[in-house]
């Protein structure tokens, strides 16, 4: 059987609250949020190993980190993040093995960042769209750069699961919010824009908005939040939904805020 | 040592191709080369003066020459000689230069990295960092040493993991350098495949990505040793991922690479079996080595077809189909009779 939830397993997708402990499984999807205050989710990731955690619990994920590092790894890059949401769709035998299959894969395709001296994070990294290979002089790919989101998505995706409808276009977003949600790569980019500073960018990679997808308006990429409004919607009472359209950029945040409710 | 000698210019024998160093970070600055000496000094007044390597400076004999060099930080300074002394014999004092205004350099001038990059004074690491940096800064520059370093024989073991990276990163227009890149990626993740190191390992698979990324299909049998277990990192399943990707954008000429069809179809047959057929590494060999047939154009391709479909596993046939039908896809047009093949033989998984 594939992909056809058990009725006595448990779904759930929330933020963490508290002290009591909650068993998250490997594969789940794990969030972090940008700050202490808002529910903006800035970060995606997979949870590596079955663990208990509780509220500010720092766990080991797989995941495409995120090029400035989070707000809980300051000014270095990890395999670790706070779990502050987390998704556990209880994944069935076919799903998780094909996750392992799938990770087995992507290992020998995507570059090390954290552990290799010498990479630059831009360049391992793309806002959209969610994957892109990088292409060698005769148009092959040599390796695969990915959105922390779209590590996530990709993995469901092999397993047959789709979080998020890749063909439906995504909310479009401003400078504004892409500074909100992005305030280190607006940084970048205003230092690029201004032509300064090439050998601070090259400490980073960085490019450019246009090489990490955003050349041309509307922007839209896709936040991480969408991922768990996506699989908010998994439960005991349905098969696996259909692939998520996001409606609103406001649903970057998790959940929703509550002025966007009413 | 005292002030009161008189200022003269000194000729050292260069380790280093100074000249080149001089001419990339001045490039207005002719080709008034001084030289090396072993000491500077700087900070206000001899009483402060503080020890730096590497000068080098302007050989211009009127005052004010310009210099660079390195603090004992290895931070990069810049500024105006005052006065130059040569080496005395007679005196316990080494050669020196004197410069009471000196600072370190601003960013935004010339790029340090370069400077860096170039100064075969300093250890490897801090180069090679310099030379990522100059990857992203001037990749004409960094293209032309990498080049360079990939030709040379004796190139320190502590280049390799750096030289790789930068490769991953730089593109060669020239098809000689092409050739070059990828013959000596391919050694380099054959020495270091052997390494009992697992830093080693993803340089290791960096290399071969790029190798393949640049290998001509007619030469693919080159990735044959790559499809062993015989190193101690295991390049089988990035081994068969190199042929899937030389084979990206056309699938092989019928009956060419038939040495490397034959041991990819001998890991297929191993790997597509219940017993071996653990979620992870092993499914993904046995996946890019069903694929890596079809690449090939092998016509052991339906038999092993056939075998993932006796095996009955949905999720594994799933993915399998997936992908075959994305390689096939991706094919150019000028293979539409590959493609259509492709497409027919995966009705088996169905």
């Amino acid at each position: 059987m594939s992909g056809q939830p058990n009725q006595t397993r448990q779904f759930e997708t929330k933020r963490v609250i508290g002290n009591y402990p909650w068993t998250v499984r490997s594969f789940a999807v794990v969030g972090e949020d940008a700050d202490e205050t808002s529910h903006f989710v800035a970060h995606a990731a997979l949870n590596e190993d079955t663990c208990e955690i509780r509220e500010g619990a720092v766990i080991p994920v797989f995941h495409m980190c995120p090029p400035l590092a989070g707000p809980s790894i300051e000014g270095s890059q990890s395999n670790a993040i706070r779990a502050d949401v987390v998704s556990d769709i209880s994944l069935d035998v076919d799903e998780l093995n094909s996750m392992k299959h799938w990770r087995a894969n992507v290992e020998k395709l995507k570059r090390d960042v954290i552990n290799v001296q010498g990479l630059r994070p831009f360049r391992e990294y793309i806002l959209f769209p969610h994957k892109k290979p990088v292409l060698s002089e005769l148009n092959r790919p040599i390796y695969w750069r990915y959105s922390c989101a779209g590590l996530v998505i990709d993995c469901y995706e092999t397993a047959g699961i789709e979080i998020i409808d890749l063909s439906a276009e995504m909310p479009e977003i401003d400078e504004e919010c892409l500074a909100e949600s992005y305030p280190r790569i607006a940084r970048l980019e205003e230092i690029f824009q201004k032509k300064q500073d090439h050998e601070f960018l090259s400490k980073y990679g960085y490019r450019g908005l246009a090489d990490l997808g955003l050349a041309e308006k509307p922007w839209r990429p896709i936040f991480v939040g969408y991922l768990f409004h996506s699989l908010k919607r998994f439960s005991v009472d349905t098969t696996r939904p259909k692939a998520y359209s996001p409606k609103s950029s406001l649903e970057r945040y998790f959940p929703l805020p509550p002025a966007a409710n009413s | 040592m005292t002030t009161s000698k008189k200022s003269q210019a000194v000729d050292y024998d260069n380790e280093i191709d100074l000249e080149s160093v001089f001419e990339r970070l001045m490039p207005d600055g002719s080709k008034n080369l001084q030289a090396i000496c072993d000491y500077l000094y700087f900070g206000k007044g001899m009483q402060f003066a503080k020890p730096a390597h590497s000068v080098i400076y302007e050989k211009s004999p009127q005052d004010g020459k310009r210099f660079f060099a390195f603090d004992e930080e290895n931070n990069l300074l810049h500024g105006r000689v005052d006065g130059v002394y040569p080496h005395d014999a007679q005196s316990e004092y080494p050669s020196c230069v004197i410069a009471t205004n000196s600072r370190p350099f601003p960013q935004s001038q010339v790029a340090p990295a370069r400077f860096v990059f170039l100064n075969e004074k300093l250890p490897v690491i801090q180069r090679a960092t310099a030379l990522m940096d100059l990857v992203h800064s001037d990749s004409a520059l960094a293209t032309d040493h990498i080049l360079e370093l990939l030709r040379s024989t004796t190139m320190d073991e502590k280049w390799i993991p750096y030289v790789v990276y930068a490769a991953e990163e730089l593109r060669f227009a020239n098809p000689t350098d092409q050739d070059l890149v990828w013959k000596r990626l391919l050694n380099i993740a054959f020495e270091f495949r052997n390494r009992n190191e697992a830093a080693f390992e993803r340089v290791v698979f960096s290399a071969i990505r790029r190798v393949a990324s640049l290998l001509p299909e007619d030469q693919a049998s080159e990735l044959l040793p790559l499809l062993e277990n015989t190193g101690s990192v295991d390049t089988r399943l990035v081994g068969l991922h190199a042929i899937k990707t030389v084979f990206s954008v056309f699938p092989s000429k019928d009956n060419c690479n038939r040495l490397l069809a034959n041991r990819v179809n001998e890991l297929a047959i191993k790997f597509i079996d219940r017993d071996v057929l653990i979620p992870g590494e092993n499914t993904a060999i046995a996946e890019a080595s069903v694929v890596a047939l079809a690449c090939l154009k092998s016509d052991q391709l339906k038999p092993r077809l056939e075998q993932v479909a006796r095996l009955r596993l949905g999720w594994f046939s799933k993915i399998l189909r997936r992908s075959l039908t994305q390689v096939a896809d991706q094919w150019d047009q000028s293979a539409a009779i590959a493609k259509q093949s492709i497409h027919e033989l995966t009705t088996f998984l169905e």
